[in-house]
């Protein structure tokens, strides 16, 4: 682990996202869903113990304008693939504390097994495709950089 | 010769020391490209899982030209 991050996010020239917030999410309603199904789903920071050390928040670097158009893109063809009658995705860039929301997807269909499919390939797509990165942050100041595999 | 806009993302940016960098090449493709930068950053080639060329992602060898930003990717974490 190293003890300090020298260096800062790139600079972010157009702040018009729609899909990437900074800091933590917070609830955010969804309108005229005209049901049948809403599936939500947050992804929350956890207080994972890591070689002995208690992860205190993580900050997400973002590659922005690639970012946006890949959660864009997502969102579309998932929107498409399942027939959904609305679909949104907001993923934070910067700093978010254990137990802060970094991920939410909303997903509004006529029935409740498109819902939740196309919630959980969204998920997965997510984590797959969008140039994200997690800095992970421990009590004691030290960090290191996340590689998922799950 | 050629100035690339380059640009390193998490463990990869470790290495470099610089998230942006001007990159002078004779290189007119990205594997030149490639091979002239992973000589100045040995470490480099491990840590990168995924290229941008001008904001999109690529999967091959693209011809270069004199001003594009090319962005080196380590995995993705997000979610």
């Amino acid at each position: 682990m190293e003890t300090k991050s020298p260096l800062c996010h790139p600079s972010q020239e157009d702040k018009s996202f729609l899909h990437l917030v900074e800091g933590p999410i917070n609830d955010i309603s969804i309108n005229n869903i005209n049901g049948g199904a809403f599936v939500e789903f947050k992804g929350i920071i956890r207080a994972d113990l890591v070689k002995g050390q208690t992860v205190s928040h993580i900050d997400y670097e973002v590659y922005f304008p690639v970012a946006e158009s890949i959660l864009n893109q997502i969102e579309q063809e998932v929107l498409e693939k399942f027939q959904l009658r609305a679909c949104r995705i907001f993923h934070s860039y910067g700093m978010v504390k254990v137990g802060e929301c970094s991920l939410l997807v909303q997903v509004v269909s006529k029935h409740r097994k498109e819902a939740f499919k196309a919630c959980s390939e969204i998920v997965d797509r997510i984590k797959g495709e969008a140039p994200v990165w997690k800095q992970e942050f421990y009590t004691n100041q030290t960090y290191q950089w996340v590689h998922c595999n799950h | 010769m050629n100035i690339y806009t380059v640009l390193f993302f998490g463990a990869s940016k470790e290495i470099t020391k610089s998230s942006k960098i001007s990159f002078e090449s004779k290189s007119n493709d990205l594997t030149g490209l490639k091979s002239d930068l992973y000589k100045e950053f040995i470490e480099l080639s491990d840590s990168v899982n995924a290229i941008a060329v001008n904001q999109q992602i690529v999967q091959e060898n693209v011809p270069l030209k004199d001003g594009d930003e090319i962005a080196f990717m380590p995995p993705f974490s997000g979610g």
